[in-house]
């Protein structure tokens, strides 16, 4: 077994091996992650003249495009990520079953989260087509509408279609995390309840869900601040229409920056975006003691 | 220490023949798909001309948005992956105040440009007093026609919007397939092209760069955007499917015989007549676009040409300024209506016999094109295209009504003009 250190802190070229390991990663970090962050500041706050001008979150803050947007970010996210929890719950459940082919089943489950989304949303993009998609045809020959509907020009049916496409990619994803935290509760545990006479869903209320939290609430964060920052799918497959439907805050940015040139209120919208990411940090973080001594029992 | 010189010696000699290889100059173009394969073969022509030149095709995606991302995002990067670029009309104003394209003043005559080529190819192209590319192409906005089934019912083609929808009525049949009329109804430029040609009909106007005044909440605009929407909703003879359309769907849906009417550019004319699979062969008619009565019809400009990106490579220069030109040389130009049917920008073309008889209703263009209308020239256009695609399909799929719609694009029209020119 290798010695817990390379180097021992007593010998002499111990802070140059320091220094020589975390300097091209500090480096690139700055280049390419720092310096644009602050930049972007910077440029929020600055008119074009290179003055101190509050005037880009003045444009942005009155304009009707941004709250719209933050309302179907928000929106999204939370219903994409119940939907995806509830789901991935369920799957978790199933895959922590012993069954034949279970090894190859849960290879072939990752394949939806491991396809590139552009991609992924392209084919969404045909199989919801009016003309020639097999969904709308679907639904019309199996009478559940009276006739196919228009899935990608109708704002409410395309706000469906980007829920439909992220959960179909990312239930995989959950299924997997919640299904780590299903394996780390003991067999002897459910055993005990057993001959104590628990149904199979006294035991999912007072033992699994209390022994998830921790797994759960991980997913949770993680698949929401994901969700919050959702582009891809949104660009490839509505490009934020019909209309502005489902134009959420990271297409608005990139419409603005890049499409319509106006850089400083790109800026300030990103700003407005860290600082929402950063109020639902602060929530989560504030009440997980709390929704953890509620469980603990 | 040895090793260390061969070393050397080898880099020195690799860097050496790499040196003697670029005598060769070779540039990068940047097209939309060149399904008819013109750009291939002018390609070839002028490489067999100038042999020390290679020009590279670089085929982008069909939709002109995104090909104009494209182009701005590495201009943005001061990088110039694509040296020359197939420029659209309307891309000059917002390329050329960022100061992305080369001006080509001093390697062109623009007095003989203007007297060979149609006058508003020529004022495209130029911003602020400098010449930016080199024009190839106009265009203008069209209305086909099934001449067919018009003649069987005794109609002439339409003039008016109520001639319009009530020919497309009468002579539609949705149960069979046969729809009254068709156009580019997604949400990019070409569906405000073609509104604008109802709204200019109508005589509304959205904005005018000079005044800086936007018009797009007057009665008359608010009437052209009810049509739009009536097409669908209230005459119904157009489908809702027309939201995803962008040209091509729009022409397969009138060459498959699906269409009455269909709103195009003159490139449709040749395809329709000569593709393997179009079922409307020689009962194709053209007319100008419809408008209220005692209005002028009106043609949104179009248009494509050369432009050069201002980053490229000062030793590549020369070439790419011959390759520009040589795209609008007579030759090339009639190479392209001959493979492609597109109304090319010099004048003489239209005189040609061999042209007239591949496209005879090019004698009608010589006139149409002289009295085309631009889209509102300004740097600001892409926001202002964006705005008005959005709220106009906002009203077609009934989230706004027409007034709504209008009022809200002129909003945030006038907030966006407001913005931009306090800042500038």
């Amino acid at each position: 077994m290798p010695s817990k250190n390379l180097i021992p802190k007593h010998e002499r070229g111990y802070w140059r091996a320091v220094i020589g390991f975390i300097t091209p990663v500090v480096i690139f970090f700055s280049i390419f992650q720092i310096y644009p962050l602050l930049k972007n500041v910077w440029l929020s706050f600055t008119n074009i003249n290179g003055g101190f001008s509050l005037n880009s979150y003045h444009q942005v803050l009155t304009s009707q495009s941004f709250w719209q947007s933050t309302w179907i970010t928000i929106s999204f996210s939370l219903i994409s990520v119940s939907i995806e929890m509830f789901i991935g719950f369920i799957f978790a459940l199933l895959l922590n079953q012993e069954f034949k082919g279970r090894k190859a089943l849960r290879t072939i489950f990752l394949i939806p989260w491991a396809l590139p989304t552009a991609i992924m949303a392209t084919g969404w993009k045909f199989l919801l087509q009016h003309s020639y998609g097999p969904i709308p045809w679907l639904l019309y020959w199996t009478h559940l509408t009276s006739a196919p509907p228009y899935f990608l020009s109708t704002p409410k049916l395309a706000f469906i279609s980007i829920i439909m496409a992220d959960a179909w990619k990312t239930v995989p994803f959950c299924a997997l995390l919640l299904l780590a935290g299903l394996q780390a509760i003991p067999q002897d545990l459910y055993e005990a309840m057993q001959v104590d006479g628990a149904g199979w869903f006294f035991q999912l209320r007072k033992l699994t869900i209390p022994l998830m939290i921790p797994a759960i609430v991980v997913t949770l964060m993680f698949r929401f601040l994901q969700a919050f920052g959702v582009f891809d799918l949104i660009w490839v497959l509505t490009n934020g229409g019909p209309g502005n439907a489902t134009m959420a805050l990271s297409p608005f940015i990139y419409q603005q920056t890049f499409n319509w040139l106006d850089v400083r209120a790109g800026a300030a919208t990103s700003v407005m975006m860290a600082i929402y990411i950063l109020m639902i940090v602060i929530v989560v973080w504030t009440t997980r003691s709390y929704i953890g001594r509620r469980y603990a029992q | 220490m040895k090793r260390r010189v061969v070393f050397l010696l080898i880099v020195a000699m690799l860097i050496f023949s790499g040196v003697s290889m670029a005598s060769k100059v070779s540039i990068t173009f940047l097209t939309g798909p060149d399904t008819q394969g013109f750009f291939a073969k002018a390609i070839e022509l002028f490489e067999k001309a100038n042999p020390d030149i290679t020009v590279n095709l670089i085929q982008g995606p069909h939709s002109t948005n995104a090909r104009q991302q494209m182009f701005m995002t590495a201009s943005m990067a001061h990088t110039s992956p694509y040296d020359l670029v197939w420029a659209d009309i309307i891309w000059i104003p917002p390329l050329a105040a960022n100061g992305w394209l080369l001006p080509i003043d001093k390697y062109v005559d623009v007095s003989k440009l203007y007297a060979q080529n149609f006058k508003a190819t020529v004022d495209g192209s130029i911003w602020k007093g400098h010449i930016y590319r080199m024009p190839v192409m106009s265009d203008a906005g069209l209305i086909y026609y099934r001449k067919d089934l018009l003649e069987k019912a005794g109609m002439k083609p339409p003039k008016t919007f109520k001639e319009l929808f009530e020919e497309a009525q009468k002579l539609q049949d949705p149960s069979k397939g046969l729809w009254g009329f068709v156009y580019e109804g997604a949400q990019y430029e070409g569906l405000d092209c073609f509104y604008l040609e109802w709204l200019w009909g109508n005589g509304g106007y959205y904005y005018d760069p000079v005044t800086r005044k936007v018009g797009i909440d007057s009665p008359q605009a608010i009437q052209a955007t009810q049509y739009l929407v009536d097409t669908i909703h209230k005459y119904k003879i157009t489908p809702p499917d027309v939201l995803t359309f962008m040209e091509e769907e729009a022409r397969h849906m009138f060459e498959s015989g699906h269409a009455v009417f269909l709103r195009n550019w003159p490139y449709v004319w040749v395809l329709s007549q000569t593709d393997k699979d179009s079922k409307v062969k020689g009962k194709v008619g053209v007319t100008t676009e419809v408008c209220a009565p005692g209005e002028h019809p009106f043609a949104t400009q179009g248009g494509w040409g050369v432009s050069i990106s201002a980053f490229i490579d000062k030793s590549k220069i020369p070439a790419a300024i011959k390759f520009a030109q040589f795209m609008n040389s007579y030759e090339i130009e009639k190479l392209m209506v001959k493979m492609t049917g597109v109304d090319v920008s010099r004048r003489d073309i239209y005189y040609d016999p061999d042209v007239l008889k591949w496209n005879p209703f090019f004698k009608d263009l010589r006139t149409i094109l002289e009295h085309t209308r631009w889209r509102p020239a300004t740097p600001l256009w892409p926001k202002l295209s964006d705005i008005m695609s959005r709220y106009l399909t906002m009203a077609m799929t009934q989230q706004m009504t027409p007034k709504q719609a209008n009022e809200a694009m002129a909003k945030a029209a006038r907030k966006a003009v407001q913005e931009y020119w306090s800042t500038h």
